[in-house]
């Protein structure tokens, strides 16, 4: 009984799929008899249809009608916005791009610009923090010239250590803020000059007695392996207890900001002190002096001649 | 009435609409219902722009064709319901 009664539910299934079957058959067959013996009927019929939505559709897109123009027009204004943005970032990346190479480029022209010794152009690929001791690692070794002892400068003339192991691929640089490191410097402001010692981290420490007006921004010059300004005392720490203050000078370029560093292929010779001076007075007149044209410039000297004059035309008036 | 509001999307879609998105809604209702109603719809639609074409009633055809196949798989397709 249960399986003459699933047998026959089955069946019946089955009959009625084939009459789905035939039924889309047939309405297909039909509708292709209608299309083909009365077209224009079923166009007409179907215009009925078709027609209200087409020209829904076409009133939304193209009408002049104030509702349909204020979508489309913020359609077209977050369309034209979206586009903007798009441009605005690329512009800005480009922008950034550009700006980048010409650092780059003009950090690699400093390095290499400069006349009077040959110098190897090294990369920096390690640097103090993410090696021990407070050294770089720079991408030059033995077999591209560089030397132990040889000077390792930033920019033009700006010393930051010395090469302490050279190794065939690789060297390795001492930086002149190496803890224990000494060196004779000039601070401008106070004007004065004093020994600064590193202490690591690419900082250098300025001991000078209390009474001395030491402030944060002062200069700091050391003649005896720069041409030019190390950096600037970034932090000052005083206590009116103790006898001394010290100064804690910081290079212009930091550290985690260098990516190439030449190297010098002669050593570094020592300097006397009237030499440190010509270098002193050099950096005053390179940093702190423009060559401003003599028609525009009003100095003493111009003011002594013009007043010359007017007394001898004073003098000239009288006599007549 | 779910059926009727689908299908009136559907006519809205076909005839107005864009095909990416015409399609497989055309599939799924197909799917869903099994149904003759877009036979006439597609007959409607070459009707209306397919007149003068070199392949006439394309469409009505190839929508009966797509049903009967999709009548035809349907059980195989619902016997992971079961």
């Amino acid at each position: 009984m249960k399986k003459f009664s699933s047998i026959t539910r089955v069946n019946s299934r089955r009959i009625s799929q084939n009459k789905k079957r035939v039924q889309i058959a047939v309405v297909v067959l039909l509708c292709l008899l209608a299309l083909f013996s009365m077209p224009k009927v079923f166009r007409t019929v179907a215009s009925v249809v078709v027609s209200p939505v087409v020209m829904t559709k076409s009133w939304f897109a193209e009408s002049g009608s104030s509702f349909p123009q204020y979508l489309r027009n913020r359609k077209e204004l977050l369309d034209e916005l979206a586009l903007m943005r798009t441009e605005l970032a690329a512009t800005g990346g480009e922008r950034h791009t550009i700006k980048t190479l010409a650092q780059e480029n003009e950090e690699l022209r400093s390095l290499l610009g400069y006349e009077g010794e040959e110098r190897i152009l090294a990369g920096v690929i390690g640097r103090p923090g993410n090696i021990p001791y407070d050294s770089l690692m720079i991408d030059q070794g033995v077999s591209d010239g560089v030397r132990e002892g040889a000077p390792v400068y930033i920019g033009d003339g700006t010393v930051i250590g010395i090469v302490k192991n050279a190794a065939p691929q690789t060297a390795l640089v001492e930086l002149i803020t190496t803890p224990g490191f000494e060196a004779t410097v000039f601070i401008m402001g106070p004007d004065i000059y004093t020994n600064a010692v590193g202490v690591g981290g690419g900082q250098l420490r300025v001991g000078v007695p209390q009474g001395i007006e030491l402030a944060v921004g002062d200069m700091v010059v050391l003649p005896s392996i720069t041409s030019g300004i190390y950096g600037e005392v970034s932090v000052v720490q005083s206590e009116p207890t103790r006898p001394e203050q010290y100064g804690f000078v910081s290079p212009h370029t930091p550290l985690s900001g260098i990516r190439f560093v030449s190297v010098g292929t002669t050593p570094m010779q020592s300097v006397s002190f009237e030499e440190a001076q010509q270098i002193l007075g050099e950096i005053r007149s390179e940093f702190f002096m423009v060559p401003v044209p003599e028609d525009i410039l009003i100095d003493t000297e111009s003011g002594s001649s013009t007043a010359t004059s007017s007394l001898e035309v004073s003098e000239e008036s009288v006599d007549i | 009435m779910i059926r009727i509001i689908l299908f009136c999307v559907l006519t809205v879609l076909g005839l107005a609409g864009p095909v990416w998105l015409f399609v497989p809604a055309l599939l799924v209702y197909m799917f869903l219902y099994t149904s003759v109603e877009v036979v006439l719809l597609a007959a409607f639609i070459d009707a209306y722009y397919g007149y003068g074409s070199s392949l006439p009633y394309l469409y009505t055809l190839s929508t009966g064709g797509v049903l009967l196949l999709i009548h035809i798989l349907r059980p195989h397709f619902l016997v992971y319901n079961r």
